[in-house]
């Protein structure tokens, strides 16, 4: 039921799909010959499907609002991007499993705040780790996060490059991330994150 | 289950590739009529199975007149690579007789076709009422 969802619901994208081909042979038993043997030089008896190995990409762009990044009290705001990798191995039914570990890189194109330039944010990996709550997916990370280096002429400061860990909690359509770095201390942020699945199937 | 469906599809998810259907899959084929003819002796070989581990013949044997017929050992070959296979014992054929033989061909068919390596030769030993000679045909997987 769930796979027809998908597939009649995806009708544009299923169409498009490239086929894969790595690891495309049948499983065949040779163990025992074919059930009964006519002469047919046609005959053929058929191998099994041998399941599915699918890589889930998650493109994540987001917007986040948070405070600490400065400690300067002024709320931050910052808009970037996350890729997300899971992998689920099966007899070819799903798509995703209800839960999984999966890694997340991401970075932010542009961090900005009151009286202070726009910089370039944080870059990370994360090991997630995704579960159900009743229907709802939610998925808690752990990572590394480093900021570049930046320099500020105008207001006569140079911004350090910094190394921290965070933790992450996402939720549809939420994210909510709490960092703490080597020159600024702890950082909070939360806001908008859309996840758009890309699904890359092929043969076990 | 169906909620967290129409989510990713509401966010509009994509499948890029997809495994191929049971139909879609490959499979090895003889590339002519495999027959042979030794003294007493004729056989036809059919590929009857083929998959991950390898390709499954099905032999034929008919005799003219009271037979033998051995294969004393056989093998896939690819450019200069043999993979050995089985044999199969003497079969008594009486008179004008027919009778069938399995003989699976093993070996690691993900490897050989993701390598594209599709086109081989079996090459069978045979013993025709205890005479050797080596009975060979193309195959390809398509």
């Amino acid at each position: 039921m769930r796979r027809a969802l998908i597939l009649v619901a995806l009708v544009g994208c299923t169409q498009y799909a490239h086929k894969a081909t790595h690891n495309a042979p049948p499983i065949v038993n040779l163990d025992a010959p074919p059930p009964r043997e006519t002469g047919d030089p046609n005959a053929f008896t058929p191998g099994e499907q041998p399941g599915t190995e699918t890589l889930a990409v998650f493109v994540m762009p987001n917007i986040l609002i948070g405070t600490g990044r400065w400690n300067n009290g002024k709320a931050i705001g910052e808009t970037g991007m996350s890729v997300r990798f899971e992998r689920v191995v099966d007899n070819g039914a799903r798509y995703l499993n209800d839960s999984t570990f999966a890694v997340t890189v991401g970075t932010a194109f542009v961090q900005f705040t009151e009286n202070r330039p726009t910089v370039y944010g944080g870059t990370f990996v994360e090991l997630n780790y995704r579960f159900l709550m009743g229907v709802v997916p939610a998925d808690v990370g752990m990572g590394v996060a480093v900021y570049p280096g930046a320099s500020a002429p105008a207001i006569g400061e140079d911004l350090s490059a910094a190394i921290g860990g965070q933790l992450s909690v996402r939720l549809p359509l939420f994210q909510l991330r709490a960092r703490y770095m080597t020159e600024t201390g702890f950082e909070i942020v939360a806001g908008y994150e859309l996840p758009i699945p890309f699904f890359f199937r092929r043969s076990r | 289950m169906p909620v967290r469906v129409l989510v990713l599809v509401l966010l509009g998810a994509c499948v890029v590739t997809r495994p191929p259907e049971l139909g879609e899959r490959p499979r090895w084929i003889l590339v002519g009529p495999a027959a042979y003819a030794a003294g007493c002796a004729q056989a036809d070989a059919f590929v009857r199975k083929s998959g991950k581990t390898g390709l499954g013949l099905t032999l034929r044997v008919r005799s003219i007149a009271s037979c033998t017929f051995a294969v004393t050992a056989s093998r896939i070959v690819f450019g200069r690579r043999a993979i050995a296979a089985g044999a199969i014992g003497p079969l008594d054929l009486p008179g004008r007789s027919q009778r069938y033989a399995w003989l699976p061909i093993k070996f690691d068919n993900d490897e050989m076709w993701n390598d594209g390596r599709d086109d081989a030769t079996i090459e069978l030993d045979v013993a025709v009422a205890g005479t050797a000679a080596t009975w060979k045909f193309p195959v390809h997987q398509q």
